[in-house]
Formats: C-alpha cells, structure tokens, sequence
C-alpha cells in the first residue's frame, strides 16, 4: 500500500521570515568569509611565491593543514577548545566566519599562484623595465591577467563557501540550515523545509555562477 | 670621439648557479653611439643586455649609467620609503633605459594606447589626457596612430613589436636597449621593425642592439661587440664585419653570412 504523502507548503510560507532571516545570514556570513579569504589568500600567495624559503615554508604549511582539517572539526574546535586553550572567546559569527575563511585562504592561495604563475615572466620584465615599481608592476600587469584566469575556479570556491556556511549552524549561527531546523522541530515537516532550502541555494548558486560569467565576459577581449 | 659616456660595464661577472655567463665583461656605450653586440646563441649577449637594465644582477662589478654606479657594490634603494641619498635607485636607471624584448612582451589586457600611457602614467604621473597626446605621436612616429584603440592580440608580430618600442620611446630615454627584436618575427614583418630602427639611429638615439640581422648590424652600427663563451671576443668599427682579427669571428661571420 503506498502511503499518501501531501506536501504542506503552506507551512513554509507562514515561516517565510524565518527563513530569510537565515538568508540573510547565510549570505552575510559567506559573503564576510569570502572577502577575508580572498584577502588572506592573496597574502599566502605572495608568501608562497617569496624568494625567502622561510616564508615560502610556512605558506605552504599553512597550505597543507588549513586545507586538511575537516571544517566542522575546526568550527568546534574555533568555537569550544580555543577559550579553553588560549582563553580567546569568539562569538559565534566571529568564529565561524574565521573558520571558513581561514580554511578557503588556503584554497584561494593556490587558485592565485596558479594563476599568477600562468603569466609569463616577460610581462613583469616588461612592467619594471618601463620604471614600475614591483606593486604597481603586480597590480596594472600581472594582476589583471592572472584575474581572468582565477574567476572561474574562484566562483567555485564561493559557490562552496555558500554551502560550507551551513555548517557555521552547529555553534548557533542562524544562517538558513539552522532556521530550516528550528522550522522543523516546531512544524514536523522537514521534508517540507529542506526542499525549500535546497532551492534557495540552487537559486543562489544560479546566481552566482550568472554573475562570474558576467564577470567574465567583460574581461574577454 | 669625445662624446660624452652614457653606460659604462667593468668587470662585470655574471653566474647562473654554476654557469659563468660573463666572464669580466667590459663595455663603454657612448651618447649617440649604436653598439650592436652579436655572437653565437649562449654566449652571454642577451644576458648582458638584461644586466645593463638589472633585470638581471650580476655578482660583480660596476654598471655605471650617467656616471652613477648601479652594480652590486653600490648600495640600492629597495623600497619607497627608503630616502634617495646615496642610493642607486635601479628605477631611476630603469625608468630612463627603453628596453625592447624578443617577444614583444606588451600587455595584452590593455589596448595599445594603455600600453604605450602606462608607464607615463604610473612612473611620471602625467594624466591620462596628456599621456595620450604623447603617446599618439609617439605611435604616429612608429606608423601605427590607427591601432590605438586596438588589442595587441589584433596586431601582427611586426605592428606589436612597432608598439612596444613605442612604449618604450616614450619615456624619452637616454639609451635603448633591443634584445633580438626580430627574432620572433615572420621574415616579411622584420623590415618594418629594422626601418623604425634605423629612423631611431638616425634620429641620434643611442642604442645596444643584440641582434642576428648582420645588414642592420652593418649599416647601422658604429661599435660592434662579438661575443663568445662570455667573453668579448672582439670589438671595433664596421670593419670588424669585413676584416675580423679574432679566428672564432672569422668562423662565426663565416658561417652566418
């Protein structure tokens, strides 16, 4: 006998807000990790690429463990074992967005000197031969070219990031997973819930990738 | 010839690991003066010309540019807050030494008016507008006011390499340096390079130019270095062409001509 199963949407409409407040966060959050990563991720590079084995060592070691450490272990371990360790207290945005840009700096730093590295050595002799200093000669030279290369897998890393954020849930961060649950356990319609996020975050993801292609095209030439 | 000294090289070692690319090389590039330096392929010619601008840093001697020494003995300025007593800025010697490379090496996310305004505007901090009139007349010099708004990728090899002495001329230089300029270039397309290089020498600029074309090499050039195994075989007058002393120019001359 097959069990008749009716979806209830109507649920879900009368928590919209819940959900959008979720929304909000989602975004917020991912949006603050990116950035930060994005940052952070330029500056392991250049470490990476330094002429200083040193620095060129500890780049790369940050590289390997940052990239290793699961993210739910390192939120937990973020959230609950620094204050006991070192007593540094976060609150849970604070830690959530650092773990997830601390681990994407490591996924970035690559994606960049992958696609510095990809342009040829002559365009920054050209830039400094013309009296540019190395920062201008990196950043009106290297920088834009290499950009063109790093927008596609870079859009894959904030497509990640985005779902990545659902876990920031487990320290009580209200991004959309965390609403979607609290939904559930007053509604008992999961099925109901999870559907709706799902598509929120195709949608997102749809968006996103739009807007790299976006991106994309105006660096064509 | 008295004429005053633009770049002096002495004793000017270079290794790559253990590889002794220059084996104490000395030069003097007078003003007004075209040196063409020729030679087999791995005899330290290009890398010479890369050391005169410090894209490469030889391990010992002097490179002195307007009387200044910039080589490893003297002390540089390495960052900007650094004061300029004392210090050879190796932008300063930069910024006033055009260099023209073998695969053009423009930028090619810029069209060739940014390329060509770049420079201008970053180094000498001229505005855009004014950047612009300089740089038009300067691709008019080089046949080429019509591709401004292009893409170098639009451009043939020989246009590009047109351009990227453009680029270079219009920092008003006091010497320009030409790396092999038309090896990379179909055999058609090297003339029009060669005749923007001539106009340049006659128009008094002063130039080192490593190069393979030996007509250019004759009719252009005053000072003429041969160079193998990293050392200078070899220098004098045209007539090194005609009547070389040395039995590795004899051969090289031999073979090539």
């Amino acid at each position: 006998m097959k069990r008749e199963f009716q979806f209830r949407w109507d649920f879900v409409y009368d928590r919209w807000e819940l959900l959008a407040k979720g929304l909000g966060m989602t975004l917020y959050v991912s949006f603050l990790g990116m950035i930060l990563a994005l940052a952070l991720g330029l500056l392991i590079a250049n470490l990476r690429m330094s002429k200083f084995a040193l620095l060129r060592w500890l780049a790369q070691a940050y590289i390997n463990i940052f990239r290793a450490i699961p993210l739910f272990v390192f939120i937990i371990w973020m959230y609950y074992g620094l204050p006991i360790v070192l007593g540094i207290d976060f609150d849970p945005i604070t830690a959530g967005v650092l773990c997830l840009a601390l681990q994407y700096a490591g996924w970035l730093a690559e994606i960049y000197r992958s696609g510095i590295g990809a342009i040829g050595k002559g365009q920054r002799e050209a830039a400094l031969s013309l009296g540019l200093t190395r920062f201008q000669s990196f950043w009106d030279v290297i920088f834009p070219q290499a950009f063109r290369i790093m927008l596609p897998p870079m859009g894959n890393q904030f497509v990640g990031m985005l779902k990545d954020s659902s876990l920031v849930g487990i320290i009580g961060v209200f991004e959309l997973v965390r609403q979607a649950q609290l939904a559930v356990s007053q509604t008992f319609r999961p099925f109901e819930f999870y559907t709706a996020i799902a598509i929120i975050y195709i949608i997102l993801t749809q968006l996103l990738s739009q807007g790299v292609s976006v991106l994309e095209r105006r660096q064509q030439v | 010839m008295a004429e005053k000294e633009i770049l002096r090289v002495e004793n000017l070692n270079k290794y790559f690991g253990d590889h002794h690319v220059l084996k104490n090389i000395n030069l003097r590039v007078r003003q007004g003066e075209h040196v063409v330096i020729f030679g087999p392929s791995g005899s330290g010619k290009s890398t010479l010309l890369r050391c005169m601008n410090l894209l490469e840093e030889p391990q010992s001697g002097s490179l002195f540019f307007l009387g200044k020494d910039y080589g490893p003995k003297a002390p540089k300025k390495t960052w900007p807050w650094q004061s300029n007593d004392g210090l050879a800025d190796p932008r300063y010697l930069r910024t006033h030494i055009g260099m023209v490379f073998q695969q053009f090496n423009l930028f090619p996310h810029l069209t060739v008016l940014d390329n060509v305004t770049l420079a201008l505007r970053r180094t000498k901090k001229i505005p855009r507008p004014e950047a612009n009139e300089k740089a038009m007349k300067q691709l008019k010099s080089v046949g080429l006011e019509h591709k401004a708004q292009a893409y170098p990728s639009q451009l043939s090899g020989g246009q590009q390499q047109r351009v990227a002495i453009a680029r270079a001329l219009v920092m008003e230089p006091r010497l320009m340096l030409f790396d092999e300029p038309t090896s990379a270039l179909d055999p058609e397309l090297v003339g029009e390079v060669l005749a923007v290089m001539k106009d340049l020498a006659l128009g008094g600029m002063t130039m080192v130019v490593v190069t393979h074309e030996m007509g250019f090499a004759r009719e252009v050039g005053d000072h003429l270095v041969f160079m193998d195994d990293g050392n200078i075989v070899e220098e004098g007058g045209p007539e090194v062409l005609v009547n070389p002393t040395n039995d590795r120019t004899k051969m090289f001359i031999k073979a090539i001509l």
